[in-house]
């Protein structure tokens, strides 16, 4: 049988799950020094990891081909169907928000079009405030748009909001808290569950300390 | 040319060959069981009413149907078959004498949004035990289908058992505000331990007891071990009477002989709204989506009209054969073992040496080719051994390559 795979999401999120692994006593050495290797083995080679970007981890992990990952709520929230969602891991924090012009006009909610990269998000979210808002798909600086005038606001992931300051934008509400999480296969989880639950046991403990 | 090209619309696929025909045989060998015990097939129309989904489903399912209109009806392609088997129980079958025990195996269809390898038609072949309640029934339904599963050839699965009744019970006894249950479901649906714990914090003090389970509740998986841990923390009356029951069927199970296949968790949650009593779900190495779902469902056919106790499960045709090839099983039939080229006035014999050979048990084709040469060509390629040949000079037998 396989060994179990982890699915990573690159990026920042590498950086915290590299540290929280080694503070977990799991070896991962190999994540440092990646270099051509696409499946790298980690915790002495009883595992195996791969590097992802975040919907893909998704992906993986929902398709049983990675039986473990480690993503940000953001992802999860916008392309999830069907996965475990275990443990809140605490680190990657930031929050979706819908943002807008710091005068505050629009700040009453009386917005009619909203930029987002994440159309499930911000559409489930005005649903449920039982607004009629068009979402208007930008793939890349999402601030742009309300300065150019193509929206009302945006619904964007907010870190520091240093970005917003720096454009004269402001947050008018937290759509949702995001952190990274542990995810897990469906049928892996009840599969494998001794080899998972030594796993998340090492992880746990380190979360709890 | 085709606007679209030769595609396929998202989600579908033509299914060529070994898959094909591992499809195929996996579906024999699970009506051929299901047969044996007595289920006779039922096969519902493509079409149904949109309002026959309507029942005892969540509005996201309704969006993932698909609709056409007919006139001025709204249909939708079949998105499952329990719904249209009880609406056929409940008319043409109204009168039949109970238990009824039917079996389907038919195609459903759902629109998949992403592009995530998830499949828009699924075939599907699954029992029905209408009329029937308590442990024989529940016993019969689980046992079948480890039954089922084991007749087609998988090797590494488990199916594991739920009772609807613990989660509704705990979640009964607590008052929650607005959408806090619905919460406290999905959380525990998606096994997120913590977030569980953060909601039912603030009813802790109210509901000390009920509270308590619900947090371990997600945790609670695993085999027969987990009874004792289990009894401990589930007081509530009616969530220990359906733990008792739970028990009772999988000590039933291990009675006979099955129990190495069965996990526990009592965290099964999905469809709460369908599912009233033991539920069930299965899983296999080699894909990550269930292979097997189901579970009692005594107040669903009630909203067709005929109220009526029913309990059954599905097995999911695609995802056992996908489970079954990445195992290295191929149902590839083997190459045709003789090609047999004929002159037209020798015809007659090739037809009569053909379906000699094909009572014998073999595979023979038979040429289309104008020239020995040219059939002799398509045995090659075709990698079929041996070319027989019935023209003016009799009968030859050329073999393959080496006839070149």
């Amino acid at each position: 049988m396989r060994k179990i795979r982890i699915a990573l999401t690159k990026g920042r999120l590498l950086e915290e799950s590299i540290a929280l692994f080694e503070r977990a006593g799991i070896e991962c050495e190999s994540l440092r020094h990646p270099g051509r290797r696409l499946i790298l083995p980690i915790a002495d080679g009883e595992m195996e990891a791969v590097l992802a970007k975040a919907a893909d981890v998704i992906t993986y992990v929902e398709n049983g081909v990675c039986d473990i990952g480690i993503v940000g709520k953001d992802t999860i929230m916008e392309c999830a169907t069907g996965l475990y969602e275990i443990m809140d891991l605490g680190f990657g924090r930031c929050r979706f928000a819908v943002a807008g012009p710091k005068e505050r006009t629009l700040a009453d909610g009386k917005y009619r079009r909203a930029a987002t990269k994440y159309l499930t998000v911000a559409g489930n979210y005005f649903e449920r405030k039982k607004m009629d808002v068009e979402l208007i798909k930008i793939e890349g600086s999402v601030e742009l748009a309300p300065l150019l005038d193509l929206s009302d606001v945006i619904v964007d992931i907010v870190e520091t909001g240093s970005t917003l300051k720096a454009n004269g934008l402001e947050v008018y509400e937290t759509v949702a808290e995001i952190s990274a999480r542990l995810v897990v296969n469906v049928a892996s989880l009840k599969l494998r569950k001794s080899e998972i639950d030594a796993f998340t046991r090492k992880i746990e403990a380190v979360l709890k300390a | 040319m085709l606007k679209r090209g030769c595609g396929t619309p998202h989600g579908v696929h033509d299914v060529l060959f070994a898959q094909s025909r591992m499809r195929r045989q996996i579906g024999t060998k699970l009506t051929e069981c299901y047969e044996k015990r007595g289920y006779a097939e039922v096969k519902t129309p493509l079409l149904e009413y949109y309002d026959l989904f309507l029942q005892g489903e969540s509005a996201s399912d309704t969006a993932s149907m698909y609709k056409l209109v007919d006139g001025g009806e709204v249909l939708v392609i079949r998105p499952d078959s329990t719904a249209p088997i009880g609406r056929l129980v409940s008319s043409r079958l109204q009168t039949a004498p109970l238990p009824l025990r039917l079996y389907y195996h038919q195609d459903v269809f759902r629109v998949c949004g992403g592009h995530r390898g998830e499949r828009a038609q699924t075939t599907q072949c699954g029992v029905e035990l209408i009329g029937a309640k308590g442990l024989r029934a529940d016993t019969e339904i689980a046992e079948t289908a480890l039954r089922a599963l084991a007749e087609t050839g998988l090797q590494d699965y488990k199916i594991e058992l739920g009772h609807a009744g613990i989660f509704r019970a705990l979640a009964a006894a607590i008052e929650f505000r607005e959408g806090d249950g619905e919460k406290v479901r999905y959380l525990t649906e998606i096994k997120n331990y913590a977030a569980v714990n953060d909601v039912l914090k603030e009813y802790d003090a109210e509901y000390h007891d009920a509270c308590e389970a619900l947090r371990r509740l997600p945790r609670i998986f695993g085999g027969g071990e987990i009874f004792a841990e289990a009894e401990q923390i589930i007081k509530t009356p009616a969530a220990a009477e359906a733990l008792a029951y739970l028990k009772t069927v999988y000590e039933a199970l291990c009675a006979l002989g099955c129990g190495d296949r069965v996990v526990l968790d009592l965290a099964l949650v999905n469809h709460m709204e369908y599912y009233t009593g033991i539920v069930l779900s299965g899983y296999a190495h080699g894909t990550g989506e269930p292979i097997i779902s189901g579970g009692r469902y005594d107040t669903l056919i009630a909203n067709y009209g005929m109220d009526v106790a029913a309990t059954g499960f599905v097995v999911n045709v695609d995802a056992v054969a996908e489970a079954l090839e990445k195992s290295g099983l191929s149902a590839g039939p083997a190459p045709a073992a003789e090609l047999v080229h004929y002159e037209p006035d020798f015809a007659s014999f090739a037809y009569a040496y053909a379906a000699e050979k094909r009572a014998a048990g073999f595979t023979v084709e038979l040429s289309c080719e104008e020239s020995v040469e040219a059939a002799l060509a398509v045995a090659n390629q075709k990698e079929i051994p041996v070319l027989v040949v019935f023209d003016a000079s009799g009968i030859r037998r050329l073999e393959g390559r080496t006839a070149e």
